[in-house]
């Protein structure tokens, strides 16, 4: 896989001992802020990604309940199935899911705060009896093979440098049947601008710790070298301008809150918000849903249609 | 943040120039007026964004989007300076 940036160029130079270390460090740390900064940020359910908008009143909240309900939808879980979420963030996700289902959910986070507001959210909702999280990088996941029904990575994967190692992973412990759900930003194939400048850099390492933009084709290639079979991209690139729209709006609108929680942190989530959202608008960066699929799996076209419930 | 009210140009276009010399990290004596955003102080697009950031911390306003602001081609301070009371004078309306 090419390295396109700096600072993948960087990470191909660690051994894959040292880059986990690098993105157990630095990943984190932007998820260690106080959980009320991001609570003031994003939607009531602290979703992280992007939400899905289908029309031009939509707001954040109905954008990220039509994400979930999308999940839903997408995954087709069952009752009893397992589901692991990588990189869970506060939960948003599972805890939709698990309200949703009856399924079992395994979270991992590398984010001690992370992990903490989840288990008090889940224990909230009365669905700590389905829901576990472990502080852990997906590499250092010790799960049998075939043991798991659903892997979900929400914004998370563009942590991962050694994507190749994360995808072998997945194919091994998803059981037969089972499903992969990204949601996650992408490089085009052919560059649309520079790799190497400041503002890519700000976004990908000083903002975010670590981000390895792929372009798609190269994602999709290692799903099916995993043994899985790519069922669904949906494009979401428009709905991720507005969703980071919004976001940067919220920080205007609570900017002395989060300056009085953490001095600095609100500019530095306006510049890199900035960045990334110009970089969708003229589609230099682009977000996809992905879903595939281990052999046989009962999620199908019918399926698949976002629903328009607001 | 400091949001104390200053409208008049010359204090604004000061309080711009402190947040170029600063986001830059260059002497303060290096940034006036007619200094050239591009042609003296090598400004980029990441720059110029946690410029128009800081400058919204500073004063309490909305600056232009990156596409807005692409297209005024902002060539000196004192064109930046121009942005600010234009969008100051927005949320005064």
């Amino acid at each position: 896989m090419e390295a396109r940036t700096p600072i993948e160029q960087a990470a191909s130079r660690r051994s894959p001992d040292e880059q986990r270390g690098f993105e157990r460090e630095q990943v984190a740390a932007h998820y260690e802020h106080d959980p009320e900064i991001f609570s003031l940020v994003l939607d009531s359910q602290l979703a992280y990604s992007t939400g899905i908008y289908l029309h031009d009143d939509d707001d954040l909240e109905t954008a990220q309940r039509r994400k979930f309900a999308h999940f839903r939808n997408l995954l087709q879980i069952k009752p009893g199935e397992k589901v692991l979420d990588v990189g869970c963030g506060w939960g948003s996700v599972m805890l939709n899911l698990a309200a949703g289902t009856d399924g079992v959910f395994h979270g991992i986070t590398l984010s001690e705060r992370q992990r903490d507001v989840l288990l008090e959210r889940a224990e909230a909702r009365g669905l700590s009896d389905r829901i576990t999280v472990d502080l852990t990088h997906v590499e250092d996941l010790d799960l049998a093979a075939e043991s798991v029904d659903a892997v979900i990575f929400c914004g998370s994967i563009v942590h991962m440098h050694n994507r190749e190692a994360v995808h072998r992973r997945v194919g091994d412990i998803l059981r037969p049947g089972g499903r992969l759900l990204i949601s996650d930003c992408y490089f085009p194939t052919e560059p649309r601008g520079p790799r190497d400048s400041n503002a890519t850099d700000y976004i990908l390492s000083k903002a975010m710790g670590y981000c390895r933009l792929m372009s798609l084709p190269e994602e999709l290639e290692l799903i099916g070298r995993a043994g899985l079979d790519v069922r669904l991209v949906e494009d979401m690139t428009g709905s991720y301008v507005r969703t980071v729209a919004d976001w940067i709006d919220n920080i205007r609108r609570n900017r002395a809150r989060i300056e009085a929680l953490a001095p600095g942190f609100a500019r530095l989530l306006q510049c890199y918000m900035t960045v990334g959202r110009t970089s969708f608008a003229r589609r230099t960066a682009l977000e996809y849903m992905i879903l595939a699929a281990k052999g046989h799996a009962d999620t199908a076209p019918k399926h698949w249609a976002v629903t328009d419930a607001r | 943040m400091n949001t104390d009210t200053i409208t008049d140009r010359e204090s604004v276009a000061s309080a711009v120039c402190d947040i170029i010399a600063e986001t830059l990290n260059i002497p303060r004596a290096a940034v006036g007026k007619d200094t050239g955003l591009d042609s003296d102080l090598g400004i980029d697009s990441m720059a110029l964004i946690e410029t128009q950031v800081a400058i919204e911390e500073r004063f309490g306003i909305t600056m232009l989007d990156v596409d807005e602001m692409e297209a005024r081609e902002p060539k000196t301070v004192d064109d930046l300076v121009d942005v600010v009371l234009e969008q100051m004078a927005a949320v005064k309306h």
